[in-house]
């Protein structure tokens, strides 16, 4: 320990632990001027954006320049409203949650990556606690939106929010859909199928194919929503 | 209209001396150099002249690299009009050439971006950029900040 501290030693007065523990305050990258760091960003996706503002200050602040709006799901909704037909970018967070199993406090996400060894690592985050949830859900943000989770005949679920739907809004909107008790007839139904012990809800409607496997595209509607549906499930 | 006799800097086909940061010049075409909209300003201004150009940000490695890749795309068309709303860019793929040019190491990256940022050469300064993203797409903030 104390070889390897010599050098320091001479030219620091002890900072050097403390400073190890803490990320940076500036990346070396932040030796580029501001204007190409951010020609830099513009080549960035969604997650490439929130990824270098984890990476220090500097850079936190640069990804809040607004012409990185759109593309991080910040843009208010336009005042106009939105042409019918039109196809919006969805929130990229929304594919990542297993829509199926959503509570309020719950939604989560899995979270893969490749180690220095190229072993896969992962872990679970709960969607709730990410920064990106009070995100838009789409881009244009919409104040009108009808999500289907295509579980039989079920009405789909409508949300008006005249500040923009966010992605919270929708986690909590499906987390509600599937948290609502079965009808009498519909339940009794069910019961032939999974027997009288089993806890039933509205999930198990969907029967043997109840694998979310991610949403439609959304699409405004001829009045002018924008529809927010389940593409198809897995078994 | 300027008069064409002179055989200066200024001339469409003669040659521009340029001088680096660390003294040494670099006798190119004129097309090369005006792959640069800084130096294509100079030569404007100053108008027909033998006088070299000094690029005191700039030294004679970086340099050298830089005109490789103004040498390759001296007959590329003028960039049109910049798209106004450049965050919904495309994204364009980096050419085969480019790609392999761009194949240095970390530092003569950076240096090249800061050159191409300050000659004004947009092009250069793109590829430069989208090497950059491309390596922070593939890492963790963590590896980010050894960069």
């Amino acid at each position: 320990m104390s070889q390897a501290s010599d050098s320091e030693e001479s030219s620091t007065s002890g900072k050097t632990a403390e400073h190890l523990n803490k990320p940076p305050a500036v990346s070396p990258v932040d030796s580029l001027p501001e204007e190409v760091t951010l020609v830099i960003f513009g080549q960035l996706d969604y997650g490439g954006l929130r990824k270098a503002s984890a990476v220090c200050k500097q850079w936190q602040a640069l990804v809040q320049d607004k012409r990185f709006d759109a593309k991080l799901f910040r843009k208010k909704p336009f005042a106009k409203t939105l042409a019918k037909g039109r196809r919006l970018a969805r929130h990229p967070m929304l594919n990542k949650v297993d829509c199926v199993n959503v509570k309020r406090d719950m939604a989560e996400i899995w979270q893969y990556w490749k180690d220095a060894d190229g072993d896969s690592d992962g872990h679970k985050i709960n969607a709730f606690t990410v920064g990106a949830v009070n995100d838009y859900a789409t881009y244009p943000a919409c104040t009108k939106m009808s999500i289907d989770l295509q579980c039989g005949n079920l009405a789909p679920i409508a949300i008006v929010k005249s500040t923009g739907v966010t992605a919270r809004d929708v986690l909590n909107a499906v987390a509600d859909f599937w948290s609502v008790p079965l009808t009498s007839s519909v339940k009794t139904r069910l019961r032939r199928v999974y027997g009288k012990n089993w806890e039933l809800s509205r999930i198990d409607m969907l029967g043997d194919h109840r694998f979310f496997q991610g949403w439609e595209t959304p699409v405004v509607q001829s009045d002018g929503s924008v529809r927010l549906a389940v593409g198809f499930y897995g078994s | 209209m300027a008069s064409a006799s002179g055989s200066g800097a200024a001339t469409g086909g003669g040659k521009v001396t340029l001088t680096t940061s660390d003294a040494e010049n670099f006798v190119v075409e004129r097309d090369v150099a005006n792959r640069s909209v800084l130096i294509r300003n100079m030569l404007e201004d100053v108008g027909e002249s033998d006088q070299p150009i000094p690029l005191p940000n700039v030294s004679a490695n970086v340099l050298k690299k830089v005109l490789e890749w103004c040498e390759h795309h001296k007959k590329d068309p003028e960039p049109i009009a910049e798209d106004l709303d450049d965050n919904r860019r495309k994204t364009t793929e980096i050419s085969d050439w480019d790609a392999k040019f761009i194949q240095v190491d970390q530092e003569m990256l950076f240096e090249i971006i800061l050159a191409a940022n300050y000659l004004d050469i947009k092009p250069l300064l793109d590829v430069g950029c989208k090497t950059v993203a491309n390596m922070i797409k593939g890492k963790q903030p963590e590896e980010i900040r050894k960069l």
